[in-house]
């Protein structure tokens, strides 16, 4: 609300104000003495601290002392997991790293996303960084463990067993792709889930399914791999079916037609000749109809996920073996317990301090804000 | 008051610098006092007791409360005039207003509030207008001391008289319209 005052309200407003001024300005006596009895009263409280008001500091130590019990449990948990095993020592090997190198490059110019093998194998540059937090739910197999493991096996055994895992692998791939080949098919997906498992998608014509699933299950059967699952989809293709027999007939006359160069004998020749007039027939017929061999051909779309099995190896050193290059085995149920009840805590408490921290001061600063502008912005 | 809130911060480990705050509202109150009680011993005594009380007392005082040290200050001076009229009102029940009682003055004596040293045309300027306040109301008259006198800003003067800005404006207003009528301006 604002007013606007007129010549008269002005000169009385002015009027007031010399009046004020000259009220103001009075009795300075009294202003003196009673400066001088203040002074008198004014030591008893001299050099007094002000202090903190409880509420107030305990209202400040709350989020203080949330985030430092944050920063506890995150010390407490890197305490509990003090240091992990990491495939990296294995990459510096020399023969380990060629090998290993060898086997990703070969998969990758197969037919294998060699970047989701890699992660998938440990052998990623960040499989190992830290996973407070983002992967509370697990935690890394213990150097201790590991060093045991090498104590007991030795790293040869091991950078064996690793070299064997990928280029298993790598066979299983080529044997699955050579059956898709061999059947008039071909692959057109392959993707590695870890290093047990992969999948994948090719093209055969419907008629050599059945064969595709016969030469699969008895390739699995032999090699302790099994498969784990089988999807198929139906698709059509135009297809030119070559005939062979054309080019064996024009390959006949051609022989035909050398050897009657040089016959001399008169019933050889007889004979020749009937027989080059077959094959030319035959030929002229084939060649006309050959526009018509283009037919449809029904394919299937086949999807397999091939599982390593794990008695291939002694399955303790394998299972080990497996953890270490996994990064992480899956903590026990208690563990699993007290690692969720912390990590809920954890929550609350980062709820709690931001809530404190953002949204009261906001709410506060807003409320101010808002009272300021309703009540004085205008007048003052 | 610049660093107004700075200054009460010290003034509350060291009483020195109380007297900072007491040099600049010094002349503020003694000028609301007076005009409220229009005696000029009665306005001493309460502009001391507030001093004193304000001294005592300022380890209690909290800006978030009280938008400035001012309107505390004059908050205590106004509870102890009502004070005193409470006071008053039980040994001796008239019917002439409240600041009266407690001045106990006529119109005529608002001269005397003012030292001698002023020129008498001056004298019987304020004792025109001061005359003329008496036809308002007490708020009004409180309003116009405060905001004229005092020169206390609409915010401090909400916090000392628990009003509302808009209501302080439109009583403001109100009572200047009935001043320029009785002044004829």
């Amino acid at each position: 609300m604002k007013f606007s005052n007129n010549n008269n309200d002005r000169r009385l407003i002015d009027e007031l104000k010399s009046v004020g001024e000259a009220l103001r300005n009075v009795n300075e006596t009294h202003r003196e003495s009673l400066r001088g009895r203040l002074h008198l009263a004014a030591p008893k409280y001299e050099n007094k601290k002000s202090g903190f008001r409880f509420p107030k500091l305990g209202l400040a130590l709350i989020p203080t002392l949330s985030v430092a019990a944050v920063a506890a449990l995150a010390i407490i948990s890197a305490a509990y997991r003090p240091t992990y095993y990491s495939a990296e020592p294995f990459l510096s090997d020399d023969t380990m790293e060629m090998a290993t190198e060898s086997s990703i490059i070969s998969m990758d110019s197969d037919i294998l996303d060699a970047t989701s093998y890699s992660e998938t194998t440990g052998l990623g540059a960040q499989t190992f960084k830290s996973r407070f937090l983002r992967n509370i739910g697990r935690h890394d197999v213990p150097q201790g463990q590991v060093d045991e493991y090498r104590k007991t096996n030795g790293d040869f055994f091991e950078q064996d067993i690793r070299f064997n895992l990928l280029s298993k692998e790598k066979d299983a791939l080529s044997e699955v792709t050579d059956i898709y080949t061999r059947l008039d098919g071909y692959i057109e997906q392959s993707r590695a889930h870890n290093t047990d498992s992969f999948t994948i998608t090719g093209r055969i014509p419907k008629n050599n399914l059945s064969a595709l699933r016969n030469e699969l299950n008895e390739f699995v059967g032999s090699d302790n791999f099994y498969l784990e699952s089988t999807n198929s989809y139906n698709r059509v293709k135009d297809v030119i079916v070559v005939d062979e027999k054309i080019q064996e007939v024009e390959d006949a006359i051609i022989e035909l037609e050398t050897l009657l160069a040089s016959e001399t004998n008169a019933t050889i020749i007889k004979e020749l000749n009937e027989e080059l007039i077959q094959h030319r027939a035959f030929l002229r017929e084939r060649t006309e109809t050959k526009d018509a061999i283009i037919e449809r051909v029904e394919y299937v779309d086949v999807s397999i996920t091939i599982t390593t099995i794990e008695s291939w190896i002694n399955a303790d050193s394998y299972w080990e073996l497996n953890q270490a290059i996994s990064g992480y085995d899956q903590p026990g149920f208690g563990e699993r317990i007290l690692i969720n009840v912390a990590y809920v805590i954890t929550r609350i408490i980062l709820f709690l301090s931001y809530t404190f921290w953002i949204l009261i001061p906001l709410g506060i600063w807003l409320g101010m804000k808002k009272r300021r502008n309703t009540l004085f912005s205008e007048l003052d | 008051m610049e660093n107004e809130r700075k200054i009460v911060a010290q003034a509350k480990r060291n009483p020195k610098y109380f007297f900072e705050l007491y040099d600049f509202y010094y002349p503020k109150l003694y000028a609301y006092v007076l005009s409220r009680t229009r005696h000029k011993e009665r306005a001493e005594d309460v502009v001391s007791t507030a001093f004193t009380k304000a001294l005592d007392n300022i380890q209690k005082y909290n800006w978030k409360k009280s938008a400035t040290f001012g309107s505390w200050l004059f908050r205590i001076a106004r509870n102890e005039m009502l004070d005193r009229v409470k006071k008053e009102q039980r040994v001796n029940l008239t019917e002439t207003s409240e600041m009266e009682r407690i001045g106990g003055i006529t119109p005529d004596a608002s001269a005397d509030l003012i030292e001698q040293e002023i020129e008498q045309d001056e004298k019987d300027r304020i004792r025109k207008i001061l005359n003329a306040m008496k036809s308002l109301s007490e708020t009004e008259q409180e309003v116009i001391s405060l905001k004229y006198f005092s020169e206390m800003s609409y915010k401090e003067i909400a916090l000392i008289m628990q009003k509302r800005p808009n209501t302080l404006a439109v009583l403001l207003r109100r009572a200047l319209g009935k001043l320029r009528m009785d002044l004829k301006v």
